[in-house]
């Protein structure tokens, strides 16, 4: 079982990715977006 | 000597006052005869032998009763010495029973402040106020508790959830 520290590192990897794949798909993603501001930018 | 006032004062001494001597010879039966002196009142009177240690400093009055068998007694029973005493409260001491091991309920209490109990058994205490539990530790294990986190385990905790809802708290 993953410690508290290694889950954060996990999701903040997560939303880092989350943020690139947005982009990559010709959205742009402002600095600073938070997860929960993230499914506008996909609908 | 023959009395014939009710009063016999010696004041005419010069040295230390009157011996009397019983007489002895030792070619006679018996041996030596005692130094007597009988106090004795009249009907009521009431028979009294005063020693006045007069004035000033260092004048002790003092009975002092010599040899082998010297007793002083009230009432044909001997008056205990200073040193019987406390030969026999010594005695009693010494034979007072060792509460180890020993069933029954001992119920003691100590007033003096140099005086103390180690109790290596107690089945309990009916009362002890916590203001008279001296000594008291201030540390979990001062207490002896093994089982339970440190101030230090629980600020190093503190800190890695606070580091970590920082991290949360910049993307979620």
């Amino acid at each position: 079982m993953s410690t508290l520290a290694e889950n954060v590192e996990k999701v903040v990897s997560a939303h880092a990715e989350l943020s690139a794949a947005i982009e990559a798909k010709g959205v742009d993603v402002p600095a600073g977006t938070k997860l929960s501001e993230m499914p506008e930018l996909v609908e | 000597m023959k009395i014939v006032s009710h009063d016999l004062v010696v004041t005419d001494l010069t040295s230390n006052g009157v011996r009397i001597a019983g007489y002895s010879n030792s070619s006679r039966n018996g041996g030596g005869q005692r130094g007597y002196v009988n106090i004795r009142s009249g009907q009521d009177g009431g028979g009294l032998l005063e020693i006045d240690a007069g004035w000033g400093n260092g004048r002790d009055g003092t009975i002092d009763v010599r040899g082998e068998n010297a007793s002083i007694k009230k009432n044909n029973k001997e008056v205990a010495t200073e040193e019987y005493v406390e030969s026999q409260v010594s005695a009693k001491q010494d034979a007072l029973p060792t509460l180890a091991g020993q069933a029954g309920t001992y119920n003691i209490k100590v007033n003096s402040a140099n005086s103390s109990i180690n109790a290596v058994h107690a089945d309990s205490a009916n009362y002890v106020p916590w203001s008279g539990v001296e000594s008291r530790p201030t540390s979990l294990s001062g207490y002896g508790i093994t089982d339970a986190a440190t101030k230090s385990e629980l600020d190093a905790l503190a800190a890695q959830v606070g580091a970590a809802n920082a991290k949360l708290e910049a993307i979620a």
